[in-house]
């Protein structure tokens, strides 16, 4: 073992204390008679004690000098009896706190049990409040997620009622965007309002643009192409609405550089379809 | 309150041996204030102190061939006495009966401040170190030192694991240590 960290480990102050356990009292002074750095140690601790006690000394009662010099001479000179003690039935000269366990069996000194019983009340409050504020702020938490859900849903509900909306209008187009040449596989819709000239496209079975490419689509107006928008690829939305086109003979979607390009890329183009 | 001269502890013993009232007087105008002090502070009942102080300098009379000075000084020794009488006086069941009606916040931290008119010697030194104390050593030097609770007692009522009783005991005491250099 190593002496000085057994010194400063506080054990010597336990022990001038009165405080260590029998088993450290017994260590104590074996080591006390081997070291005598750790008697020292004893000595110091045992100094600031004494000091301790002197600083917060209480004057008796002046009385009590004469009273218990009395109680020492009937003491004396009746030797063994104990006819002044009350209430001793041992006699505590070195601190045993073996002998005192018993006491337990009768609980704790009411007013010891009641101030811990309070002191953990208010650190079981204390926790219990954390707990609370911290159940709080998660369900304060899980609220805003959900409301920021519903507010999804509401939006989706919404959009999806007005593209419900679209294929109720009277004078609606659907067109069918069939695969062109080599992309006969793909396919597309487009939903044109003959009234107003809305166009709305759906082309979210077909395959993500390449990267740094988008859909665009065309209106051929008069053996012309017009742009009429890019496809933003959001494949939450069924029908994307795009520029307005009044009049058209034909629609067209062409792989064109994310933006858009002015004109077409012919041999780009993947679906299109006839408006009669 | 000194007016006899210092005998140095060895000379008190032998003294003490002779139990002649010379050796009475001395014993009691140097330790008693120190010893009553000690068993206030556990007690903090004068009547209840008064009686003690008796049985303590009757133990310490009575008992004073069984000191045994390699195991710590006669000072100590005899504050031990006064400490450990009080605290079986605290678990009595009498005492503790008695206790029962007496509101809680004065038994346990407030101790000091009931006796601050009286004697104000008392009071500011300890409560100004053991205040200064963190709170979860000041109850462990409290439990300890006036309740005599055991380092076993302490972790089962707290329900603080033993070994963190003792630690956090070593550590409060070196704390009280440094205050009271």
């Amino acid at each position: 073992m190593n002496i000085q960290e057994y010194i400063s480990s506080g054990i010597a102050e336990a022990y001038a204390a009165g405080i260590a356990t029998s088993e450290e009292v017994r260590e104590m002074e074996q080591m006390m008679k081997l070291y005598p750095e750790v008697e020292a140690a004893v000595r110091e601790a045992e100094e600031a004690m004494v000091k301790y006690a002197r600083q917060h000394a209480v004057n008796p009662p002046p009385q009590l000098k004469q009273t218990i010099w009395q109680a020492l001479v009937g003491e004396t000179n009746i030797d063994e009896a104990q006819p002044t003690i009350k209430s001793t039935t041992h006699i505590s000269i070195v601190p045993d706190v073996a002998a005192r366990s018993p006491w337990m069996k009768y609980g704790l000194a009411a007013s010891v049990a009641l101030l811990i019983a309070s002191a953990a009340g208010n650190v079981w409050m204390m926790n219990e409040n954390n707990k609370v504020k911290s159940e709080v702020a998660a369900i304060a938490a899980s609220q805003k997620v959900l409301l920021e859900e519903k507010n999804n849903a509401l939006a989706a509900a919404e959009k999806a009622n007005q593209e419900m909306q679209v294929l109720t209008l009277p004078k609606l187009v659907k067109i069918n965007l069939a695969g062109v040449g080599s992309h006969a596989d793909m396919a597309g819709m487009l939903y044109w309002d003959g009234a107003t000239g809305d166009v709305y496209v759906d082309l979210n079975k077909m395959p993500e643009a390449p990267s740094g490419k988008q859909y665009q689509l065309w209106a051929i107006v008069d053996g012309k192409p017009v742009d009429a928008g890019m496809y933003d690829g959001n494949a939450q939305v069924a029908m994307h609405k795009m520029k307005t086109i009044p009049k058209a003979e034909m629609f067209a979607v062409t792989i064109e550089n994310a933006g858009g390009s002015p004109s077409p890329t012919l041999d780009q183009m993947v679906v299109a379809g006839k408006t009669s | 309150m000194n007016t006899t001269i210092l005998h140095s502890e060895t000379e008190l013993i032998s003294m003490l041996k002779s139990k002649d009232e010379k050796a009475f007087n001395y014993l009691y105008d140097n330790y008693s204030g120190a010893l009553y002090g000690v068993i206030l502070k556990v007690l903090d009942k004068e009547e209840l102190a008064n009686d003690l102080l008796q049985e303590v300098f009757v133990k310490i009379w009575r008992s004073i061939e069984q000191y045994d000075s390699s195991k710590g000084r006669l000072y100590t020794w005899m504050l031990n006495i006064a400490r450990n009488s009080a605290i079986d006086v605290l678990r009595s069941k009498s005492f503790q009966q008695e206790q029962k009606t007496i509101d809680i916040e004065n038994s346990v931290y407030l101790n000091e401040s009931r006796r601050n008119t009286e004697n104000n010697t008392d009071t500011l030194g300890l409560k100004k170190s053991v205040m200064n104390l963190k709170p979860e050593f000041r109850i462990l030097i409290d439990l300890a030192y006036f309740q005599g609770f055991t380092q076993e007692e302490i972790s089962k009522t707290l329900q603080i694991p033993l070994g963190t009783v003792k630690t956090r005991m070593r550590n409060a005491i070196l704390e009280l240590k440094s205050v009271f250099k």
